[in-house]
């Protein structure tokens, strides 16, 4: 599963990336869930950060894209492989033909889920950022209308325990509005509008993170029960035919049998359906997570009454 | 004299844009490129953990001295406040890093700084061509930056190279140079005492190669271009496996071939196959 995150320069991309791993690396995890980077350099280095995080000292400007290998686990078990691309800010702005906004073209549309980062507190207090974010919310949309699978895109607001007053939400949210329509609206995505504090006290850096993997996980069990029908009725089908004197003219023929056909079909099957059931009780345990979160850590009030969400 | 040309690469304070000054005819793909990328590493280590901007003894620098096949490149990777000390923070006031080195289209040139004398400070002539490539765009709008040409010229470590005549006589040799010692799929990592003695004997060697000293931790350098390193925390010489090349194309699997794929093979006729089959009877 690939992930891409996107946001502007100075949205806190990074401390997110910092303070998400932070928790959900640690000993406890979420609800079971423990995610682990597979590099011991990025897990140093995503930890570092977060401790400077808690000190105040927020991260360095990122220069490069930076990809994260990571390891969802639930209960101990792996659940599956996830890489997580971070975008720096000033890749949104360069032309398609640079290296970074091409990558980043091309990486959205292999995406399996976006996750765009935008910084609530800029938004509200200063006006040049409603320029700043257009080119987000049009590479935002456009992911949306190109996506032919659902797939998960999450709006998260960070800086969101710097706002408190329910007119500063709604100059906040302003920009994205036509967005979050969509996002709500769209067959096309699983979308989802989070606000997120990354913190000295970080609040709901889970969601997201959570919400990908959900949906990404959901996908993947739905492709694997189509699957599974699919070489099922292959089997069924070739199992109508099998016969004896279709073993001996197949034999003779030098082709496959039909009996031969149905045993490497129920194979086929099988084999499914070995990857699909371990992936069952981590995927309700997710939904029960995130609609658990919605409740615990939902938007604050003063988002609810600027946007009615 | 060789000509150098500089290369610079660090962000202003308001744009999210890197790339200063590249020489003519480089794109930010080419390897020399590519190499300053790698020094800085995104910044990672180059100030000590717990240290803060007005601590200048936690400032960890680290240089490059590399050898390709088309030029040298040499450099450094450093806190943009050990250079300028105005040209340092984006607007939101973090603190930025950045990179200066020089190319020169010689790859078997002698004229190098020694490794003393490429630590920045106010005066060194690192800050000098970091502030003609960053002042004048400091606060230049994203979409009115672009990336400057920078010109060549004589190479600025002009002390050292006076130093380096006198050691020889007046008389620096010119031609090939011995090859580096490396290890194919492998970095050849150092601890930070070796670092003089490594740059020194790389700056007499031929390459391919990349040298890269100041590492605070061996763990932070990204070893797809780096040949030999030298980091604080290695007590010892190691050789570190290089991240494995991917092919451009995989080769083809051999087809596996099962007791099923024999009994078909094309050369196994029908009438072979009733010739056994009649076997199997006498013989029963």
């Amino acid at each position: 599963m690939r992930i891409v995150m996107l946001g502007h320069s100075n949205a806190g991309k990074t401390t997110y990336m910092s303070m998400m791993y932070q928790y959900m690396s640690g000993r406890k995890g979420h609800n079971g869930f423990r995610i682990e980077a597979s590099d011991g350099s990025q897990h140093t280095r995503l930890l570092e950060n977060a401790t400077a995080i808690s000190r105040g000292k927020y991260p360095d400007p990122t220069s490069r894209r930076d990809t994260y290998n990571f390891r969802l686990y639930f209960e101990g078990r792996q659940v599956s492989d996830f890489v997580w691309a971070d975008y720096r800010g000033g890749a949104l702005t360069e032309r398609s033909s640079d290296e970074d906004m091409a990558a980043l073209l091309d990486d959205m549309k292999q995406s399996d889920a976006v996750v765009v980062f935008a910084d609530a507190h800029e938004l509200a207090t200063d006006p040049d950022s409603r320029r700043r974010v257009a080119t987000l919310t049009v590479l935002l949309q456009r992911a949306i209308a190109d996506q032919h699978k659902a797939t998960p895109v999450v709006l998260a607001y960070t800086k969101a325990d710097l706002l408190r007053k329910s007119e500063e939400w709604s100059v906040a949210v302003e920009p994205f509005e036509q967005v979050s329509r969509a996002l709500e609206t769209s067959s096309n995505v699983k979308g989802t509008i989070v606000t997120v504090a990354c913190g000295q006290r970080p609040k709901a850096v889970h969601v997201p993170v959570l919400w990908c993997l959900s949906h990404g996980v959901a996908n993947k069990i739905a492709a694997l029960r189509e699957d599974v029908a699919y070489w099922q009725r292959e089997a069924d089908s070739a199992g109508k035919k099998a016969s004896i004197s279709n073993s001996f003219k197949s034999w003779l023929d030098s082709v496959e049998s039909e009996r031969k056909k149905q045993l490497r079909y129920l194979k086929e099957a099988k084999e499914r359906l070995a990857q699909l059931e371990p992936l069952l009780r981590p995927a309700e345990k997710l939904k029960g997570t995130l609609a658990k979160a919605q409740r615990k850590d939902g938007p604050p009030r003063a988002f609810r009454k600027a946007t009615g969400r | 004299m060789t000509d150098w040309s500089a290369i610079v690469y660090g962000r202003t304070s308001v744009a999210d844009r890197w790339w200063r000054a590249l020489p003519h005819g480089l794109t930010t793909r080419h390897w020399a490129a590519q190499a300053a990328l790698d020094t800085v590493a995104s910044g990672s280590g180059l100030i000590q953990p717990g240290g803060g901007p007005a601590d200048a003894a936690a400032f960890t620098p680290r240089t490059v001295l590399a050898r390709g096949r088309d030029g040298t490149l040499v450099g450094i990777a450093c806190r943009a406040r050990q250079l300028d000390t105005r040209l340092c923070q984006d607007r939101h006031g973090r603190d930025l890093y950045c990179f200066v080195g020089w190319f020169t289209a010689d790859r078997f040139v002698r004229e190098m700084p020694r490794l003393d004398e490429l630590g920045p400070g106010p005066a060194s002539w690192a800050s000098a061509v970091y502030r003609q490539y960053a002042e004048p765009v400091w606060t230049t709008p994203e979409h009115s930056l672009s990336v400057i040409a920078s010109d060549p010229g004589p190479a600025p470590w002009q002390a050292s190279l006076s130093r380096l005549e006198a050691d020889t006589g007046g008389d620096v040799a010119s031609g090939p140079l011995p090859a580096l010692r490396t290890s194919p799929g492998h970095v050849l990592a150092f601890p930070a005492s070796s670092s003089v003695r490594l740059w020194d004997l790389a700056s007499r060697s031929g390459g391919p190669f990349m040298l890269t000293t100041g590492w605070q931790q061996a763990g932070h350098a990204p070893l797809d271009r780096i040949t030999h390193l030298c980091a604080a925390d290695l007590m010892s010489e190691a050789a570190l496996p290089a991240p494995a090349q991917t092919p451009a194309s995989s080769p083809p699997s051999p087809e596996t071939v099962d007791k099923e794929t024999v009994d078909k093979r094309p050369g196994m006729d029908k009438r072979a196959r009733w010739a056994s089959l009649l076997g199997a009877f006498r013989r029963s």
